[in-house]
This record gives structure tokens, C-alpha cells and sequence, in this order.
């Protein structure tokens, strides 16, 4: 009986043991649905999958029509200009200047912004709490009035549809990208196609992602201790510029419907009056809001591709990545003389994460050296987001 | 959940079979005092980041740290009225950084009847699904606590609810229900939250052999892990995020006995298995991971007693498997979640002399891996004491 008992147990013991799996791992499954959005933008590992509006699917035709629309200067009511007038390739799609002219000779007030990695930006334009999708974002450069970039208000939007309507590439292209639809080319086809286009903008193989994906030679030790000090207590860059695309305005296809921030800071650029105002010409999202706790608010921009978008703030007023550090080194920038004197270290409005550090030279050129290893240069050469006309 | 079933039939058949036994009086009037203070040096984790790779963890599991602690002190009570019904309470205490913190854990209330063969208990209780649901330092054979405790019921489970019990020749069968406050049941809106177990124990002069099966479902909203927040009792660090889990939990598990009871040493043996389950959403800072998470874990051990003195060898293993929908890498590694092949475990060995009736000196060594590949070692000292006052 005692024996019976012991192989009993022995039996349940052998049972319970051989039932188990005890090595652990971890593994990814994508639904058919984002495997298919990864396909399509050829996404790495690292990269999470960015969100994309159910009203535009991405399809690889409306990414190749949005990429010929978007160096195609019959964009432009006065056929001048393209979206590629103020976004080079070469420079991560900024363009090198302080602001742009637009189409028919206006000064624009903002620095156009690069174009990497846009598809995970929670927000659009340099500070804008309602533009959270690019499709929103692309009605201003096409169509605003005021000031004008490609200038296509309703006075001209028949004649610049009818450029492409009545050419016979363009009509194959858009049938292609919208088969169900027969409503020929229409302003909402154009903006859907650009935005997929810009949607397919993803920049994720800096030395930077090489060495998150792996490989720890690819990032020299002086980057690496860059990379410490940006995310130390001291520089406090990854308060606002955190996560896999260098900013808190972040978005993908697995945030939280409710959990979405929309964040805006006052850097302290300027201090006009001494009440934290900017110059009138742009005082950031208090121009959409009126609330005067909002002037100065700027959305920070993505850090990806940084060392190619100079130059730096919304105003492009900061000429160099030293610069930038020695900005926020200081907490706030002095404006000495003219209309917009002040000191935006003294600013009311300033964000509590802007308070400036002593850092030492090799410190802030440890920064600046992780900072340009952030520089993807497959990303500038990439066919996929050249100019096609020049192609053929 | 076939192995359960398995387990559940076996016990019902065997029962049948079993020598008789009393069944279970009902809890008489006592008022107990336990502590356990424990001087512990060598390797441990990062206290303020008790992470174990790929794990759920949460309620009140913690790393261990060196130095001398009050791992634990109780105070319980009980009040029998008329032989058929008992309140019972107990107020407990754990030392967290130089920190005690008291809290009345249980306050419950129960009566028997059918001739005692039913046990009805309602109130604030810790689940009975298995000793490990219930570790406290100055109860049980080791000082530290179980990784089965911390991974499976955040180290004491304790909720609201209401458990009956059949009690008869050796057999048991219980049924809880709980409001789903404690670990691994929790957070917002969690739904009612159940338990079956059954168990039998065949004992004969010599020997003595036991099975016990259990199950334990409960669909949970918005469970954080709360060792961590700010505020909160066990509040550590502002740095470390909790992950959110909403979704299913089911857990099953089973525990084999046997003791050999000689004339002057007695053997135990004891293997337990538990597997858990999530299939739901993992979140943090706003952004929501699919997941479906299979845990296990195995703990075997070995007990010798001879006159006062006791040696215990304790090994446990915990494997995770966790599969990512939809969800980056990186994401998996902010929550806490991706485990890279890393199965924590842990020997024990300690060696406990019962002093006097009520002090036992505990000399304690244990080895283990938990977060990497790299081993840990720790030496620790002891005193169990326990006083009846009634």
C-alpha cells in the first residue's frame, strides 16, 4: 500500500513536471492589419508602428502618386513652387533657411520643419493643439491665404486640379491610388496621397538605431556619453525630447485613445515686456488659443536628422547645435536691444524644465556628437523619397 | 485546465477510499503575537526596481535588502461564540527601508454547520487556494519569501469576499468569491473575482500523502502594479513606472505531498506548480501592449525535523512566455514585460533550532538568479518568535 502511495506520487510529481515549459521567451505577432502598414514603410524591429487614419489607409499607389505631387511645382497656383521647395531631401526635408518665402514672395514667420519620422507626431506645425492629423496639417501650405506658400485658395483650386486631371500620368495615378472612387482628381485625393507620401518619411537607421538594434560599436564613446548626458538630470533634453523619435508630441498605433499628450513648452527664447510674450509676429499657440498662459507654447520638434535641419527654434533664430545647447545651458536666451529685448531666462512662461546648467565644453560637445549621430543617412539618399522627375 | 480537471477527479475518486478523519472544528478563542527579525547580508537587487524580466509582479512583493528587519510581525485573534461561530483578525506589519508599515490585513467572520461539514467565512480574508496565496516570514519554513508568492499573489493575497468550504475525511472542497481588490485581481472595476480548490490527505501511521488542486479566474480593469506609487505604503521610487494590465486572469495549480513521519524524523516533501495566464492590455505612459502571458513556476522542497531541529531545502523556478500583438520591442521593454530567455530562480537552505517553545533561531543561505544570468547570494540570521496570549 505504502509503495502504491509513493509511486502515486512520484507518478503526479513526473506528471506536473513534464507539463511545463520552463524556458521563457518572448515573441511578436502583428496583426494583418499593421503587418501590412509595416510592409508597406519597410519599418525595423525597434520601430513601433506609426498611427494611420482609418479614413486614409496607406496603399503604395497613394504613396507614389502623394511622392510625385509633392516635388511637382503645378502644386502651386502660380506652378513656382512644390512642397519640395521648402523641404530638401539632402537636409531631412528642412531647408537650411531661417523661414521660407512662399510662392508669390511671402515671408513666412516659422522655420520649415524636417519631415523625418512626421507620422508618429502626436501634433503638426510648430504649435497647433487641433492639427493632430497630417492631413489636417497639409490644408495651410496648399491652401491658406495668408500667408500664401503654394497659394491654391478656391479662387485658382479648379485650375491647379485641372493640371493634373487632364494629364494622362496623373489620371492613371490617381486611378490607381483611389479605384473605388470616379470622382476624378479632387483636393482631398491630393492632400491623401501627400500624406501618405509624408507618412512613409521614417528615418530609423542613424547610428543611433544601429546601436539600439544591436550593434554597440556604432556608437563612439564620446556619443555614448552624450547619449548619458541627454538623458541625465543635468542637460534634461529627454524630458521633451524622449522616446524612439526625440519628442514628447508622440503618437503611434498603439497609444492610447485618451492617453495622447499634446505637449507644449516655452523655452524661454524670448521675454518681450517681461511678461514671457514673444514678438507679435508669432507668439505660438497662444495665436490659436488667446490664452495668455500659451504664449510662447512650441511644440518640440522631432531631434531625429537634427545636425541637417539648422537652423534651430520655431524662428529659426538659433544658427547652430552649440548654440542650442548654450541656450538652454543658460536657461533662456537675452535679447539685449531692439523690440523684442528681454531676457527669456527671467520669462514668467518659461517651462520649469528649462533652467539652465553649467556644463563643460567636452560635456556640450559630448551632446552635440550623440546629437548628429542621429543623422540617417539613408534616409537623405533614399530613392524612395527622391524627387521622381529627376529620376526619369 | 485539463491537468486541473485531472487533478479534481482523481481526488474525487480517491476520496472514497480514504480513512476517516474528524472533520475540522471550528476555530477556538486565541489572541497570537508572531514576528520574524532577520539580518540578511550579500547580493540583492535594486530595491527601488523589483522587476523580474517579463513578469507581472505587484500587491506587496519587494525585493529583499540587507541589513537587520522586521520581515514580519502579527497580531491575531479569535473569537469563538457558542462553537459554531468565530470572528477572527489580524493585524500585520512588514518593514519596507526602514519603514514598518501596520495594516489590518484580515478582519473575518465565519460559522460551520451541517454538523460542521460546511464552513462559511465572509469578510477580508487571503484566499486558501494554496499556503503560498498567505506567506508571512514568521509562519513559514524560510525568511524570504517564496518567488511563487511574489509572481503569483503579490507575496499575501488578500481581498474581499466570501469562501465555503466542505471539510470531510480528509477531503476538502472550497469555493471563494472575491471582490477582486488584491493581487493578482485589482485595479479599477475589476469584475467578481472566483476560486475552487479541492484537496485530499491520506495519512496512515508512517506516512502521509496529499494532493491539492485549485483554479482561480478574475477579469481585471486598470490593475496597476501599486509597489510603486507615489503615496503608497511600499512607495519606493517616483522614477519607476507601473504597468496597467487589463484583461483575463486565470491561474491553475497543484501541490503534491508527502511526509514520512519516523519515530523521531519526519520528512516532507512538497512540489507545487502554478500557472497563470493574461490575455489582455498592458499599458504605460499612454501606450498599450497586447499580450498574452503564460507564467509558471515550480517550487520543490524538502523538510527534515528531527527534536528541535529542522532543515529546509527549498528550489523554484519560474519560466514566462509572453506574446506581443501588435505591440514594439521597445514598447515590451518599457512594460516591464520582455523577458529574453531568463528563468528566475532560487535555492534555500536554511536551518531552523526551536530555542524554546516559543523562539526559533533560523540560519538562512540562498543563491539565486533572478534578473539575469548573473547569480546572487545571501547569508542571513534570524528569530521566529511567537506568544499565545489566550
Amino acid at each position: 500500500m505504502v509503495l502504491k502511495i509513493r509511486l502515486y506520487g512520484l507518478f503526479l510529481a513526473a506528471f506536473t513536471l513534464s507539463g511545463c515549459d520552463l524556458e521563457s521567451s518572448s515573441e511578436f505577432e502583428v496583426s494583418e492589419e499593421l503587418q501590412d502598414v509595416r510592409q508597406l514603410l519597410q519599418l525595423p524591429e525597434h520601430m513601433p508602428t506609426p498611427a494611420v487614419p482609418a479614413f486614409n489607409p496607406l496603399t503604395i499607389d497613394k504613396i507614389e502618386l502623394g511622392r510625385f505631387l509633392f516635388y511637382d511645382t503645378q502644386l502651386s497656383a502660380n506652378q513656382t513652387q512644390s512642397c519640395a521647395s521648402c523641404h530638401f531631401q539632402s537636409l531631412a526635408f528642412a531647408d537650411g533657411v531661417q523661414a521660407p518665402l512662399g510662392s508669390t514672395g511671402h515671408q513666412l514667420v516659422r522655420n520649415s520643419q524636417g519631415l523625418s519620422n512626421v507620422a508618429y507626431n502626436a501634433t503638426f506645425t510648430w504649435a497647433s493643439n487641433s492639427l493632430v492629423e497630417l492631413e489636417d496639417q497639409l490644408n495651410i501650405p496648399i491652401r491658406a491665404d495668408n500667408p500664401i506658400e503654394l497659394g491654391v485658395t478656391d479662387a485658382v483650386l479648379d485650375t491647379v486640379l485641372e493640371r493634373f486631371a487632364s494629364d494622362a500620368d496623373y489620371q492613371n495615378r490617381f486611378a490607381k491610388a483611389f479605384p473605388e472612387s470616379d470622382s476624378g482628381v479632387t483636393m482631398n485625393k491630393v492632400i491623401f496621397s501627400l500624406g501618405s507620401f509624408v507618412r512613409s518619411m521614417v528615418s530609423a537607421n542613424s547610428r543611433y538605431d544601429q546601436y539600439l538594434m544591436g550593434d554597440k560599436t556604432a556608437l563612439t564613446e564620446q556619443e555614448i556619453r552624450g547619449f548619458q548626458l541627454f538623458n541625465g538630470e543635468k542637460f534634461e533634453c529627454f524630458h521633451c525630447h524622449g522616446g524612439v523619435n526625440f519628442t514628447n508630441s508622440y503618437r503611434d498605433a498603439k497609444t492610447a485613445d485618451d492617453a495622447t499628450q499634446f505637449p507644449f513648452f516655452n523655452n524661454g527664447l524670448y521675454n518681450v515686456g517681461g511678461d514671457g510674450s514673444y514678438p507679435e509676429s508669432d507668439q505660438g499657440l497662444f495665436d490659436a488659443t488667446l490664452d495668455p498662459q500659451h504664449k510662447g507654447l512650441f511644440r518640440p520638434p522631432s531631434l531625429r536628422n537634427i545636425e541637417l535641419t539648422a537652423p534651430y527654434m520655431h524662428d529659426g533664430s538659433i544658427a547652430s547645435l552649440r548654440d542650442v545647447v548654450l541656450h538652454y545651458a543658460r536657461g533662456g536666451r537675452l535679447t539685449e536691444f531692439g523690440v523684442n529685448a528681454g531676457d527669456g531666462a527671467q520669462s514668467p512662461l518659461k517651462s520649469g524644465l528649462v533652467t539652465g546648467f553649467d556644463a563643460t565644453e567636452q560635456e556640450i560637445d559630448d551632446v552635440i556628437a550623440f546629437l548628429k549621430a542621429l543623422t540617417d543617412d539613408d534616409f537623405i539618399s533614399n530613392p524612395k523619397f527622391s524627387n521622381p522627375f529627376e529620376a526619369q | 485546465m485539463n491537468r486541473i480537471l485531472f487533478f479534481v477527479i482523481i481526488n474525487l475518486f480517491i476520496v472514497s477510499n480514504a480513512n476517516g478523519h474528524e472533520s475540522d472544528k471550528i476555530k477556538q478563542t486565541h489572541m497570537t503575537a508572531k514576528a520574524a527579525i532577520v539580518a540578511r547580508s550579500g547580493d540583492v537587487l535594486d530595491t527601488s526596481y523589483y522587476d523580474l524580466p517579463g513578469f507581472f509582479v505587484g500587491g506587496d512583493s519587494i525585493a529583499s535588502d540587507t541589513g537587520f528587519a522586521l520581515e514580519d510581525v502579527q497580531l491575531l485573534a479569535t473569537k469563538n461564540v457558542n462553537d459554531q461561530y468565530f470572528v477572527s483578525a489580524k493585524l500585520g506589519g512588514h518593514q519596507h527601508q526602514d519603514e514598518v508599515d501596520l495594516e489590518l490585513e484580515n478582519f473575518w467572520l465565519g460559522g460551520q454547520f451541517l454538523q460542521n461539514l460546511l464552513q462559511v467565512e465572509v469578510g477580508r480574508m487571503a484566499s486558501e487556494v494554496t499556503p503560498t496565496a498567505n506567506y508571512h516570514a514568521a509562519q513559514d519554513a524560510f525568511t524570504e519569501a517564496p518567488l511563487l508568492a511574489d509572481v503569483f499573489f503579490g507575496r499575501h493575497h488578500k481581498d474581499v469576499g466570501v469562501r465555503a468550504t466542505i471539510r470531510q475525511s480528509g477531503f476538502e472542497l472550497g469555493v471563494e468569491l472575491w471582490d477582486g481588490q488584491g493581487w493578482p485581481s485589482g485595479g479599477r472595476g475589476s469584475d467578481l473575482t472566483s476560486a475552487l480548490y479541492t484537496s485530499w490527505q491520506l495519512e496512515t501511521r508512517s506516512h502521509r500523502i496529499g494532493f491539492r488542486a485549485w483554479g482561480y479566474n478574475a477579469s481585471v480593469t486598470e490593475r496597476s502594479d501599486e509597489r510603486f506609487d507615489s503615496g503608497h505604503q511600499h512607495a519606493i521610487s517616483d522614477d519607476v513606472t507601473a504597468v496597467s494590465f487589463t484583461g483575463d486572469v486565470q491561474m491553475f495549480g497543484g501541490i503534491v505531498a508527502y511526509s514520512y513521519l519516523g519515530h523521531q524524523l519526519v520528512a516532507d516533501t512538497e512540489l507545487e506548480w502554478i500557472n497563470a495566464k493574461h490575455d489582455g492590455e498592458a499599458f504605460t505612459d499612454g501606450h498599450i501592449g497586447q499580450v498574452r502571458n503564460d507564467t509558471q513556476g515550480i517550487r520543490l522542497k524538502q523538510s527534515f525535523t528531527l527534536a528541535q531541529h529542522q532543515v529546509n531545502l527549498q528550489y523554484e523556478i519560474l519560466s514566462v512566455d509572453n506574446v506581443f500583438i501588435d505591440t514594439s520591442e521597445l514598447l515590451a521593454r518599457s512594460l516591464g514585460l520582455y523577458n529574453e530567455g531568463v528563468e528566475p530562480s532560487r535555492w534555500l537552505i536554511n536551518w531552523r533550532w526551536q530555542a524554546t517553545e516559543d523562539i526559533a533561531l533560523v540560519t538562512e543561505y540562498l543563491s539565486e538568479r533572478l534578473v539575469s544570468k548573473d547569480r546572487q547570494n545571501r547569508l542571513s540570521a534570524g528569530i521566529i518568535w511567537r506568544w499565545d496570549f489566550l
